[in-house]
């Protein structure tokens, strides 16, 4: 995927900065919504700190551990988080807002593999970004909520260590649990 | 923190392998503590690893501090659980749900005594614990009969025995219980403490009453008095106390609503009856999405009227209470989609309709028992469906004890008591 900037609606702080993925491809991102992932907050205050002298470019922050595919996802559900430095809207606006966020929210998520909720998280998780982390980490417990035994190990990735005659006796133990289930 | 994760490799679409510094074992965690409670048992099965984490007692704090700030109470799954006699006389257990995963909960509540005998009869609830008999008592034992009473976790299959107690008939029955908040260790399980309130019975209107009451922290009966000026006052369709926000509730005959502290035995709340109510009876004492409901049948079945439902919910619960009309529906105004036969019968002029409760948190929804079923009643909509069938082929059935069992985040521990 490539760079996703585009020109930013005028507001207050147009401020952009540049993150550097794994792949080494740069994205430039507005400073309010790279603010938002925490590590790169981090990151930026540290570099200000260390140098007083005015930087005259655009800083450039390494993210060793982001593929550029997770980054675009992160960013784009960032830019459409509600702004800390936004004007306070109305009711009105403020429920257009959520419904559109929705939309888009389920949108993301019909275009996701399953398989890149476990990249997503563990980038979120990597830039300590908070709503990122609840919003994919609450995805993918939903994809998984009604699913198999079978179908979460091969998901995760996980060897069974069960013998059958133990994982035989869970299974009508708690017979209740596995009624219902999602074929595979 | 467990890392079950560290060492394992994600699949990623062409890109470097992750390091172990990059996946910390909470990860799972947090995935983990956002599932409903029927997953959660089904991944224990999953691994060994996980099956220890999800059983380490630390998980269930996490569990419960993350539900108690959402409102995953929304998508809670649950059923209905109510004792009929069938065509034998027998007492039975019916499970009515309109999910998947209740099927086996009428055999684990059954098991849960430990004897393969399918009479444990449920007396009362709160949330996921139920108290219950082993056997029918029948009004008639005599006060020399003992009683004793088991609470129980069908979740997870513990089960709990009081003393005998001296059998009392027709006694009314409350049980609640409490999370002792201790709030400092965060990784200590919560404490709970219960207690079990019955009021023999005494006719008519009284000022001053008898309780037994048992006591978790103790593990004993005592006796008590319960002292409420204004009067109360047990009808006979008063049922079970319906245990909300720490008190038993009952429905008082002179009309009003009272709410008993069973911690110290006080009367703590008395609610006027709502304005509109008629003098006929009040029908069920409930729970909705948090709030008290009780409702009423009128224009039947002695008036050959058009029977129409009204249900109240008391709002503003902490400044004085006041009963909202929140529905009034004719029946003859109601449609099943799925069931035309349903839409026919609701035309009769005489129609047998029993309130059996109210859906726990979809403030639209009541079920009602309509001949041999369990159907459910969106007010809002108007449109009526069946649930399930009750195995009866007489239409008599004595609305009585309903309850409603909702799947828990995670199962709540009965504490043991000191013997």
């Amino acid at each position: 995927m490539s760079n996703t900037s585009e020109n930013p609606k005028p507001s207050s702080s147009s401020a952009k900065m540049t993150l550097k993925t794994s792949d080494n491809e740069l994205f430039e991102v507005e400073e309010a919504v790279a603010m938002k992932f925490c590590t790169v907050k981090q990151y930026f205050e540290d570099e200000k700190d260390s140098d007083v002298a005015a930087r005259g470019s655009t800083t450039v922050i390494p993210l060793p551990n982001v593929h550029s595919a997770v980054l675009a996802t992160l960013i784009s559900y960032g830019k459409k988080l509600p702004q800390s430095n936004a004007v306070a809207d109305n009711h009105e606006e403020e429920e257009t807002k959520k419904k559109e966020r929705k939309k888009y929210e389920q949108g993301l998520l019909k275009n996701l593999m399953p398989g890149e909720l476990l990249d997503l998280i563990s980038a979120a998780n990597y830039l300590d970004f908070k709503e990122g982390l609840e919003f994919f980490n609450q995805a993918l417990a939903d994809h998984i909520q009604n699913k198999s035994v079978e179908y979460v190990r091969k998901f995760f990735g996980i060897k069974n260590d069960y013998e059958p005659h133990e994982e035989e006796k869970y299974r009508e133990e708690y017979a209740w649990a596995f009624e219902g289930v999602d074929e595979d | 923190m467990d890392d079950v994760l560290c060492s394992r490799k994600l699949r990623r679409p062409c890109s470097p392998p992750l390091s172990i510094d990059d996946l910390p074992g909470c990860m799972l965690m947090e995935i983990l503590i956002r599932l409903p409670l029927k997953s959660l048992f089904l991944c224990k099965c999953v691994s060994k690893q996980w099956c220890t984490l999800i059983s380490a007692p630390s998980f269930a704090g996490f569990v419960n501090r993350f539900h108690a700030s959402s409102n995953s109470i929304l998508q809670r799954p649950f059923s209905l659980l109510f004792h009929y006699h069938n065509n034998e006389h027998k007492m039975k257990l019916l499970v009515a749900s309109e999910v998947p995963g209740f099927k086996s909960l009428a055999s684990s509540i059954n098991q849960c005594d430990n004897d393969n005998v399918d009479d444990t009869v449920i007396q009362a609830s709160c949330h996921d614990l139920l108290l219950c008999t082993k056997n029918v008592v029948s009004d008639d034992a005599g006060s020399s009969s003992m009683i004793v009473y088991n609470v129980i976790n069908p979740i997870t299959g513990k089960s709990v025995s009081l003393p005998p107690l001296r059998h009392s008939r027709r006694a009314r029955i409350g049980f609640i219980y409490r999370f002792n908040d201790n709030g400092i260790n965060d990784h200590k399980q919560q404490q709970v403490s219960y207690r079990v309130m019955r009021i023999p019975e005494f006719k008519g209107k009284s000022t001053k009453f008898k309780v037994d009451i048992f006591s978790s922290d103790t593990g004993k009966w005592s006796k008590s008095v319960v002292l409420c000026p204004q009067g109360f006052w047990l009808g006979i369709f008063t049922f079970v106390g319906v245990p909300y926000n720490g008190l038993l509730f009952w429905w008082s005959l002179n009309e009003r609503l009272v709410g008993f502290d069973p911690y110290t035995s006080k009367c703590c709340r008395v609610f006027d009856k709502p304005v509109e109510l008629e003098p006929s009876r009040v029908e069920r004492l409930g729970v909705c999405h948090g709030a008290l409901r009780i409702c009423q049948l009128l224009g039947y079945p002695y008036n050959f009227a058009h029977p129409k439902l009204r249900v109240w919910e008391l709002k503003d619960y902490d400044k004085g209470g006041k009963w909202c009309l929140e529905h009034e529906v004719y029946f003859n105004q109601m449609v099943s989609k799925k069931s035309p036969w349903l839409t026919k019968y609701m035309t009769n002029r005489i129609l047998y309709v029993v309130v059996l409760a109210y859906h726990p948190y979809d403030r639209d929804i009541v079920y009602v028992k309509i001949q041999n079923k369990v159907v459910s009643c969106n007010m809002k909509r108007k449109i009526l469906e069946v649930v399930c069938d009750i195995p009866l082929t007489h239409l008599f059935y004595n609305g009585c004890n309903v309850f409603n069992f909702v799947l828990p985040c995670w199962p709540t521990p009965i504490p043991s008591s000191p013997s």
